[in-house]
């Protein structure tokens, strides 16, 4: 009881010192209009952070010491021809800004440039790869989920158990190891001790069904591990606060059974910090992606990534790390949507920044 | 059912029973557990093993013998050879230098930039606030790794440059977190006091909420340097991080990678001094923390 009326309280006196301006407008006006009002304004940041995004990403080649032309080219293939014509393909010869509009409408268009190792257009690589990478992501989600919510609900209600201590030393000790590692440990016991498992390579949905799941099985899991880890975490953490309340006791002197108690009232309001750390995570996990499609030799975005970066790439980076970008800012985007509906008291309020923080 | 505020320390029963009535207001002092010494013991052991080791076992990182390639573990190479018979241990040791000075060289950038602009942006909000908190979103737009890869690939090869790429994803979430807890401050009473008899803005935040973000920022700075070594791995691992000339741990693991069935050893070590380290770092960050919720170990 006092715990709500103080989280009102602090609620309220944020609404004030952060909309101090428009304190007397949004007084009068209603909900409604305070809601599409934010939901407007949140577009509006969308689109100027994907703006920036975008302009970084056409900067980048910028960055790089001297010519770019020259760099991109390297050592081997700088005749002043070839120099001249990639400066004229890149349009190095036009003034930044012209150059940056035709970049941006080249990019809306899908045109991102060509790959100058394969002559690939780069959009046309992140077709063929991109569907792996997000099978790979949607695959080691699952896993993680589906490990880290019952062992959340166990460690939770049964906190400070021998049981709780070992799901949580075992989960520190998960979210310490790279990705790498666990790739490694993967292919040691499974291929290279047990042979059951070929080390490396990808089978295409072509060569069946399981031959498919099966060889991204491996990266799955070292993928879902650290996830795993977090959700647990943060799960049994407000899970543990949840059951703290008092209609959780009421339910329990109820006489409803710990299991339903568990499931039917404490799951929904312990559900913001995960729903947070799944979108967060993406982020994460598209990074950890990299490394494991690499590591398994996988034909995903991410092996292509490291390759192009290896390959000195640039115009193939550019266009990968703008695409992987959106998509990660649009996630999140649509991660902060769900917020509403899991939990309608937050409504249009601004705590969620709070949320994002802890778990961040 | 007394209510207890999120994790409790990770096997250390005395916290559940020292965790009072109100532990999300005030945190009681945890006694030293067996896995905090631990903890501090490895990180000791490394440090200890870095600045003497190498001398006193008469072992050098970059001597390659080509006598006693790959061997086992023996009296005089405590963790066996790689292929071109250079110690693995003192090859480890090497690597704990680049991997520690990377991350906390690259926390600490972070966070002496971070912390101050997070607390002058909680301070004062307006219209600092408002654009710090946009530059924040569009660098956190970017996924961490992908970030550091493409900073590494652009800027090219080097210690500094690496420190550079993984400290640029990492300092706004130290602005973030630095705006959060100040806020958080900055409404207590004896800062309002303060405000009311005149102090000025600059001493507030130096004498009254500094000291009070510390100990929170100082855990998440302890997790971030375990995370600036995984990313620093990575990297390495790679191909984008250190120059090969350079030996870390995120090296010697990608060259054992040709290795792995017939000398697993050359990905083991690396990594067990990998994970042995950032698990230790993790555990005091969790350690400083106390009671409070799943904090360690973020997604970053």
């Amino acid at each position: 009881m006092t715990r709500e009326t103080t989280r009102e309280t602090t609620r309220k006196t944020t609404r004030k010192t952060t909309r101090k301006t428009t304190r007397k407008t949004t007084r009068k006006t209603t909900r409604n209009w305070r809601l599409a009002r934010l939901f407007l304004l949140r577009l509006l940041r969308l689109a100027a952070v994907l703006f920036v995004v975008s302009v970084l990403c056409f900067l980048s080649l910028n960055l790089l010491p001297g010519d770019p032309a020259r760099t991109i080219l390297g050592v081997a293939g700088s005749s002043p021809e070839a120099v001249r014509s990639l400066r004229h393909e890149l349009g190095l010869d036009q003034p930044l800004l012209s150059r940056f509009f035709t970049w941006l409408g080249h990019a809306l268009t899908g045109d991102l440039g060509r790959s100058y190792v394969s002559g690939q257009p780069v959009s046309e690589i992140i077709a063929q790869r991109a569907p792996v990478t997000l099978e790979l992501i949607l695959i080691s989600q699952l896993i993680a989920l589906v490990c880290a919510i019952p062992s959340a609900v166990v460690a939770a209600a049964k906190r400070g158990s021998l049981v709780d201590r070992g799901i949580s030393l075992w989960v520190f000790g998960v979210l310490s190891t790279p990705s790498f590692v666990i790739g490694f440990i993967l292919i040691y016991v499974f291929a290279v001790r047990l042979g059951i498992y070929p080390a490396s390579g990808y089978n295409s949905l072509s060569t069946g069904l399981g031959n498919h799941l099966g060889s991204l099985l491996l990266p799955a899991l070292s993928l879902a591990a650290a996830p795993f880890a977090l959700y647990q975490r943060v799960l049994r953490a407000d899970l543990v606060e949840t059951y703290g309340q008092e209609f959780m006791s009421v339910a329990r002197a109820k006489g409803i059974s710990p299991a339903r108690a568990a499931v039917r009232h404490a799951m929904r309001p312990s559900m913001l910090g995960l729903t947070t750390s799944v979108g967060v995570t993406v982020g994460t996990l598209i990074g950890a992606d990299v490394i494991v499609e690499s590591l398994f030799s996988l034909p995903g975005l991410g092996a292509e990534l490291a390759h192009a970066v290896s390959g000195r790439d640039y115009v193939a980076v550019q266009g990968i790390v703008l695409v992987i970008t959106i998509a990660f800012v649009l996630v999140n985007a649509f991660v902060d949507l769900l917020y509403g509906v899991i939990d309608p008291r937050l409504g249009a309020s601004s705590s969620t920044a709070g949320v994002k923080e802890r778990v961040a | 059912m007394s209510p207890e505020a999120g994790m409790t320390a990770v096997a250390e029963p005395s916290a559940v029973a020292e965790m009072g009535e109100r532990p999300a207001v005030k945190r009681a002092r945890r006694q030293w557990g067996l896995t905090d010494v631990l903890a501090m013991s490895w990180l000791a052991l490394l440090v200890f093993g870095m600045l003497f080791l190498p001398t006193l076992l008469n072992i050098d990182a970059d001597t390659m013998s080509p006598a006693d390639r790959l061997t086992g573990p023996s009296a005089h190479h405590w963790l066996g050879t790689d292929n071109y018979g250079r110690d693995l241990l003192a090859r480890a040791l090497a690597g704990a230098r680049i991997s520690l000075w990377i991350g906390f060289g690259s926390v600490a950038a972070s966070a002496l930039v971070g912390v101050p602009i997070g607390m002058l942006a909680g301070y004062l909000g307006g219209w600092l606030d408002r654009i710090t908190s946009f530059v924040v979103d569009v660098v956190l737009a970017f996924p961490g790794l992908v970030l550091a890869l493409a900073l590494a690939s652009f800027l090219g090869q080097s210690i500094t440059n690496v420190m550079i790429a993984i400290a640029v994803p990492m300092c706004p979430v130290f602005v973030r977190l630095a705006k959060a807890q100040t806020l958080s401050v900055a409404r207590r009473e004896y800062v309002e006091a303060s405000q009311v008899i005149g102090t000025p803005a600059r001493s507030i935040l130096r004498r009254d909420v500094l000291p009070n973000i510390t100990e929170a920022m100082l855990a998440f700075a302890l997790v971030s340097v375990g995370h600036a070594i995984l990313i620093e791995g990575g990297l390495s691992f790679l191909g984008m991080g250190m120059p090969p000339t350079v030996t870390s741990w995120g090296g010697m693991i990608n060259y054992g990678r040709g290795f792995i069935s017939s000398n697993p050893a050359l990905i083991a070590v690396p990594s067990a001094f990998m994970l042995l380290t950032i698990l230790s770092l993790n555990l005091l960050a969790d350690r400083f923390l106390g009671g409070r919720a799943g904090n360690t170990g973020g997604g970053r």
